[in-house]
């Protein structure tokens, strides 16, 4: 057997090479949007589902109805029995690592994916 | 397996060790009128310990909430809104702390940052289901009851020398309690983790600091577009906190009210769309990222620009265009999205 590097080794190691960093920095910079929405009534996750999914979901919380909307891999509540509602003029989220949330109906909306496991932290 | 082989899969394995090494545990729920996330991402935390700390730091949150909350009479903020212009109150050293912070922001920026301004904030009411732009003598009755050189603080005893005054921490507790929750972790041997109550950031991260490390990326929210994020940053241990005019705001006749007032006027601060602050801990970043804000672009950058370890990105529109300028220090190490 010949020693050295062959020519299917380099392919190999630039292959190898461009899929560790095409993933690593497609992580860290392109891919921000989250997969999945969790809604959270009082703490407890009442509903689970892909982001891509279109679809309205309603909670019930103290106050009232919490009408939620998946929309395109965005999510917003979009009507709240709730008397300030800030959590409707939230508008749309779609990062990992986004929220809407109701405060009075104790309703949370997280949005997660692979990127809420790296280090990060939004702001605004 | 041939040596350079060999090379190639070490680095490809140690790439995706090092991703697995975070092991963040995260919990979120709610508490001072907003969202609040606790995270802590220390490889060598079981996952029983991480959420028992989680937990704490939780408690500390809600205790300082309860603590300085004005909506409730009870609190130690609302007996001193209710005892305003009547009798003094004695309050806790954390109270006098806090007040005493907040009057030194007052000083050094001649009031644009007033704690002060409850009955400003009441009467414009943006937590009411139908705010509305509250008449001009209702305004120039509010301004008469706003002023810091009217909140005496001696020892532990606090009196607001009028009538219907009112203490709004609003600008500085969620910092407060970010550093009081960084805190709890801190002491119990966590040594990565990050706080957020409604975008007031705490990272902390040992040994390293502010814009000089680039550990945690922070995504800056996007002033005009829903659910998408106007740019990023890197930071190591530091305070991050953003006030923006798209935080709490309505509509009337085509114009924007939002909720960061001018103690000087009664109205919205209107010179910039947007401050974020990165300082050394949340209490500074939350207080400065407001007070900035009022200050407007120029002043700002400049107040900006005379402290140490603060560091500032003003965000502005001008005919419909953002555009953004950022402190000496963020210079080269803020990456605007694609708008």
């Amino acid at each position: 057997m010949r020693g050295g590097i062959t020519w299917g080794d380099g392919v190999l190691a630039v292959g190898l090479a461009l899929c560790t960093l095409g993933s690593f920095f497609g992580m860290q910079y392109f891919n921000l949007s989250g997969s999945t929405v969790i809604v959270e009534l009082k703490d407890l996750v009442v509903y689970k589902s892909d982001l891509t999914e279109n679809r309205k979901i309603t909670v019930r919380g103290d106050y009232g109805d919490v009408r939620i909307q998946v929309n395109e891999g965005r999510v917003a509540v979009v009507h709240a029995d709730c008397p300030n509602k800030v959590c409707v003029r939230t508008g749309w989220r779609s990062l990992a690592g986004d929220v809407v949330i109701c405060v009075p109906n104790r309703v949370l909306i997280r949005i997660v994916g692979e990127q809420t496991k790296h280090i990060r932290g939004i702001t605004g | 397996m041939k040596p350079f082989l060999l090379w190639v899969t070490i680095a490809v394995s140690f790439t995706s060790c090092s991703r697995d090494e975070i092991r963040p545990h995260s919990r979120q729920s709610t508490a001072m009128e907003t969202y609040v996330s606790v995270t802590t991402y220390d490889g060598n935390l079981s996952q029983h310990d991480a959420y028992a700390l989680i937990d704490s730091a939780f408690a500390e949150i809600n205790r300082i909430e309860h603590v300085m909350t004005d909506y409730s009479e009870s609190s130690e903020i609302g007996t001193i809104n209710r005892l305003a212009g009547k009798d003094t109150v004695e309050v806790s050293d954390e109270v006098v702390s806090l007040l005493q912070a907040s009057l030194s922001f007052s000083q050094q920026s001649a009031g644009a940052f007033d704690v002060s301004i409850g009955a400003i904030v009441k009467a414009w009411d943006f937590l009411s289901s139908e705010p509305e732009v509250p008449s001009r003598s209702k305004i120039r009755m509010v301004l008469r009851l706003t002023g810091f050189k009217n909140v005496m603080v001696e020892g532990t005893k606090v009196f607001l020398t009028e009538k219907g005054m009112r203490l709004d921490l609003g600008g500085i507790a969620k910092g407060y309690a970010v550093d009081r929750a960084v805190e709890i972790l801190k002491r119990n041997g966590v040594q990565h983790a990050i706080v957020d109550i409604g975008g007031n950031l705490g990272v902390w991260w040992e040994g390293t600091r502010g814009v000089d490390s680039t550990v945690a990326e922070i995504l800056v929210r996007h002033p005009r577009k829903d659910g998408k994020y106007f740019g990023s940053l890197k930071v190591g241990t530091a305070g991050v906190s953003t006030s923006g005019d798209y935080q709490r705001y309505f509509f009337h006749d085509g114009v924007r009210y939002h909720h960061i007032i001018d103690p000087a006027t009664g109205y919205p601060a209107r010179d910039v769309v947007s401050v974020t602050i990165i300082a050394s801990d949340a209490l500074n970043a939350d207080a400065l990222s407001t007070l900035v804000f009022v200050l407007g672009r120029e002043k700002g950058m400049n107040f900006i620009k005379d402290r140490e370890g603060v560091e500032g990105i003003i965000v502005w529109e001008k005919e419909g265009v953002l555009h953004h300028e950022l402190s000496p220090g963020l210079q080269g190490k803020f990456t605007r999205s694609d708008d």
